[in-house]
Formats: C-alpha cells, structure tokens, sequence
C-alpha cells in the first residue's frame, strides 16, 4: 500500500516539468488567444475590450485581410492537392519492387533537407528572372523568360509549385503505408483477373486510405502556417498576391503593434484549420477504409 | 531469356504478362531517373553556383564551374561573417536539444511505465496539444516572454523545450519504451531499484533508438528555425546563421546581395550540417518520420 502511494507520486513527480511547459506554454497562451482578438491592445496601454470590431473590421473594412485569407485558402488547395498526389504518385513508383529502394528513397528525400529560409533564398535566386538557373536555360533555347514573381498569377503559381519539390516526408510516410498492404490481398486480385488500374482502385487506396487522410490533414495544416516562403521571395507581393494569413498577421502583431487586431486573425486561422480538419475528418468517413472495422 | 519463359511457363503465367512487366519496369525506372534528375537539379546548381569562380560565371548556363574555387567557402565564411552566428546556432540547437530529449524522455516513460491516478486524461490532453494550431499561440507567447523580460535572448528558444520537450517527441519516446520488456525493469524493481535508476540504467541505454531519432528530427528544427529568432531576436549579435543571412540577403543596399556565388556559398554552409547528419543517421531520420509523421 505504501508503495503504491508513494509510485502514484512518483508519477506526477515525472511528468511535473511537462506539466508547467504545458499550462505555461501551450493551454495559457492558447487560451489567451481565443480571447485576444476581442480586445484593442497595443503593449504600450493596456488591453480593451472592443467586441467583435476587429472581425467587422476584417470582413468589411480590410481588403488587406480578404487578399491574405484569399491567398491562403487557395494556397492550401492547390498546394495540398499537388504535394499530397505528386507524393502519392512517387510512392507507387517506389513500390513498384525497384532494385535500389533504400537509394532512391534517399535520393527524393534530399531535397527535403533544405529547409525554411535557405529553401526560399534557393528558390529565390532559381527563379530570379536575370540570372536564375530557370530563365538562363529559357534563355538559352530561346524561350520566353518571364518574372516568376513579377506578376500576381506568376508570383502565386510559383511558389505553390515550388512547395512540391520539399515532399520527401509526405512520400517517405505513402512509401510505408504501401509497404504495409498485405501482399496476398494483391495476389488475390490477380488471380480475380483484376488489371492494374483496377488493383489500384479496389486494394491499394482504400488500404491506403488512413495514410491519405493522415497526410492531407497535416498538409493543410502546415499550409495555413506558410509564412518564410513569401517573406523571402515576394516579401508577399506583387499587389499582396502571395500575401499570406501568417505574414498578414506578423506585420499587424510586430510591425503595427496591434496585437489584439493580429489576435483576431490568429483566431481566425485558428477555425480555418479547426474547420478544415473536422471536414477532412467527415469527408473522409466516405472513403477511408479501416481494415479490421468492416 | 528461353530460361525466363519457361519459368514464366511453369508458374504457368502467360508470356505475354511478362512482357508488359517488363516494359513496364522499363517506364517505372525511366520515370524515377527524369523526377530524380528534376528533384536533385536546384541542389547541384546551389553547389555549383557556390563554386563558380565569380558572378559573371555564376549568372551563365553552364552546370560546372570553369575552375572550381573552393575559396568561396572560406570568402564568404569571413565576410558575412559567420562565426558569431553560427556559435549562437550551435549553442541553441545542443541547448534546445538537451532540454527536449531530456524533458520528452522523461515524460514519455512516465506515460509508458508508471501508474498513477489520472494518467490516460493527461495523455489525451498531451494528444490534443498536438492539434492546437501554433498561429493561435504567437502573440500570447510573445506577450508572455516579453512580460519576462525574455525578449531579445536565447530563453525563449531554449527554456519551453526543458518543460515537456513536444508533444511528438513525448509521444514518441512513450511509444519506444513501450516496447521494451517490462520485465526487465520489474526484475530491478524487486532488486530495489529506485524508479529513478530505473529510467537511468536500464530504460534510457535501451531507448537510444529512440534518442537518435528525436535528436535527428530535432536538430533540423532548430537549426533551420527561422520564426522565433525571427520574433525573439533583435540584436545582430545574437543572430542565429539562418537569421543572419536574411539581414544580409535582404538588404536592398547590400553589395553582397548579388553575388550569386556568395549567396550559394553561404546557403551550402548552412545547409551542410543537416546533410552530414541526414546521410548518417538516414535509417533513424526515415523511421522517425514514419512514427510521428512531421516533417523535418
């Protein structure tokens, strides 16, 4: 008895530190989040309570703010919808019993590594309209060599294309989940006469399907977050074309001081990815199959 | 080839089957050489950007440098300059590093091995966290470490991981230590052994798989973290190396800015401690991607 107090004690003494990280790094500053954006606050007064001005203000009097949540859904769409099939397609490839798995996984990993700024500081300089890789071989063939950031479509396109080339994780996460299908079930689609396509649609995406979902929710999720990308390469322009929720929000908290107005658009952002996830979830119940639950 | 159809023919699959694998494996590998070549072209030209001998070469088509100048390296190493930065990188990366592993393997053991009142809601409170969106969290944080006077230092960056160390990484270490023989700590318990000692000598050499992996993840996050040394910092002295080549690349002015060589150089030298530790610890990076699914 007296040891099974002293290991029920034990066990808060353990995870004590993360406690204290928790309420004073995570659910405090969450908390103070949710209710931040109702309060006119510029660190130099204190905080006062406005109602829901800031998101009149953000929906009615901001177009500021309606380009950056613009930008950002489409952002999430294409990005997501490019990154998660062209990881997905690579993934097949891979599984397909290549010589050499293990180097070429490596290989489509690599450019992963190149990560937040010197990512875009690459890019940047890749698709700089004088001298980048790009346009000299453009160039060179006598094409046409447009400013890749110059205009608000281009500037767009490019970043959301270049978002794929870092899709090492996504694959690495498809690969294994493919390797987890059951071979015989293969076998017995083969032996129904199933061809290749059909083998596709009837065993390896619904067995699959978890490992999609999984994917397109912390996809969404990271792409609501985009905020280096433009900051270095369009400093999220032209004409707010690249102008993203989070840099949005950066400018107003650290270069306006107001933190209440940025508030409300961190809560803002907060639902988008609350939403998107909780519709990623009930659109998947149409079509992610959990082998073992019927 | 005769050896192959009959083969074919005794497993008593038709010939022409075989064929169309065959030309199928042909495209298959077709189609990884050309992604492959498109995946790994922008990191040759960084390399090889960074070796050409001036910009005038580095703004032309050519993949190789006309001289490889390694003095590149060392040039832009003394002009940026990079040892002030990079002593502050390194000192919050192994900082934030010890404090995480530490902190998450604790953590994670408690979640695995002890059994104390309330333990499967704190669990799913540290699973919850995991989906708290970190947009909703800045201002508050901010608020919090300038209220502590922690701005423009290295607390912001280095304390919190001691307090937890994420909630993945907990998650993770829990998972490991999970799947290590309990016996192997009841034996010990029976011996005496204070829960203490037994994280310390049987549990933590056993988890260093686990370890490695954390620590592979982690590193790549500190190092290459741009937001908070972003948000945190303010004094050029303390500069991390990603937040010192944005003041010197971004500066308008900057006569440096438009050497394209230089800038490669300095990208590769950044980029470089990430590489070295990815080719070694690959089997650890991959696995830990696989585990928790983040990216690194």
């Amino acid at each position: 008895m007296k040891g099974s107090t002293r290991k029920k004690i034990e066990g808060y003494l353990f995870i004590f530190p993360w406690i204290i990280g928790l309420t004073t790094f995570v659910l405090y500053p969450a908390g103070y989040g949710l209710v931040l954006g109702f309060f006119k606050f510029d660190i130099f007064n204190p905080p006062q309570w406005v109602g829901l001005r800031h998101f009149r203000e953000l929906f009615t009097e901001d177009p500021n703010f309606m380009t950056s949540l613009s930008v950002t859904l489409r952002y999430i769409v294409f990005s997501v919808a490019l990154r998660v099939g062209a990881a997905f397609f690579l993934a097949l490839l891979l599984n397909q019993k290549v010589k050499g798995l293990g180097l070429w996984r490596t290989l489509f990993y690599t450019p992963s590594i190149v990560a937040g700024y010197a990512l875009a500081l690459l890019w940047n300089r890749m698709m700089d309209p004088q001298y980048g890789l790009v346009n000299v071989v453009l160039r060179f063939f006598g094409g046409p060599t447009p400013n890749w950031f110059g205009s608000e479509t281009l500037a767009f396109t490019t970043i959301t294309v270049m978002s794929v080339w870092s899709v090492g994780p996504l694959v690495v996460i498809f690969l294994a989940g493919l390797q987890g299908i059951p071979q015989e079930l293969y076998e017995q689609a083969e032996i129904d006469g199933a061809k290749m396509r059909h083998r596709l649609v009837a065993v390896t995406i619904p067995m699959l399907s978890p490992v999609l979902l999984f994917n397109l929710v912390i996809g969404c999720i990271s792409a609501t977050q985009l905020f280096v990308e433009p900051l270095v390469m369009t400093g999220g322009g032209p004409n707010n074309a690249t102008l993203t929720l989070l840099l949005y929000l950066y400018r107003n908290a650290f270069l306006y001081l107001k933190m209440g107005y940025a508030a409300a658009i961190a809560l803002i952002m907060f639902l988008l990815t609350l939403g998107l996830t909780i519709f990623l979830f009930r659109w998947s119940r149409r079509w992610v199959y959990y082998a073992g639950s019927g | 080839m005769s050896s192959g159809v009959m083969a074919a023919a005794v497993r008593g699959k038709p010939l022409g089957l075989r064929v169309r694998r065959t030309g199928w494996r042909v495209i298959v590998y077709l189609l990884l050489l050309i992604l492959v070549a498109v995946a790994l072209l922008p990191l040759l030209w960084m390399v090889s950007t960074s070796l050409k001998p001036g910009f005038i070469e580095a703004y032309g088509l050519s993949l190789l440098p006309s001289k490889v100048t390694w003095s590149n390296y060392p040039d832009t190493w003394n002009r940026v300059p990079f040892p002030g930065p990079m002593a502050n990188t390194i000192f919050i990366t192994a900082l934030a590093l010890f404090g995480s592993l530490l902190s998450a393997s604790i953590t994670g053991f408690a979640f695995a091995r002890l059994r104390f009142p309330g333990r499967n809601v704190w669990f799913a409170i540290l699973i919850l966290t995991m989906l708290i969106p970190p947009a909703i969290m800045i201002i508050p944080q901010y608020l919090l470490f300038s209220w502590l006077r922690w701005i423009d230092s290295y607390k912001p960056l280095i304390i919190p991981w001691f307090f937890g160390g994420g909630a993945f990484r907990i998650f993770l270490f829990r998972q490991f230590i999970k799947s290590i023989p309990e016996e192997l700590d009841q034996a010990a318990e029976i011996d005496g052994c204070s829960t203490l000692r037994i994280f310390g000598q049987i549990i933590v050499p056993l988890m260093m798989p686990a370890v490695a992996t954390v620590a592979v993840l982690g590193f790549m996050d500190y190092w290459n973290d741009f937001f908070a040394p972003f948000i945190y910092l303010n004094n050029v002295e303390k500069d991390t190396i990603v937040l010192r080549l944005f003041r010197i690349w971004s500066d308008a002015e900057g006569y440096m800015r438009e050497e394209l060589h230089t800038v490669m150089a300095g990208n590769v030298m950044v980029t470089l401690p990430g590489f070295i530790i990815f080719f070694i610890a690959q089997k650890r990076f991959i696995q830990g991607i696989v585990t928790t699914g983040i990216k690194g």
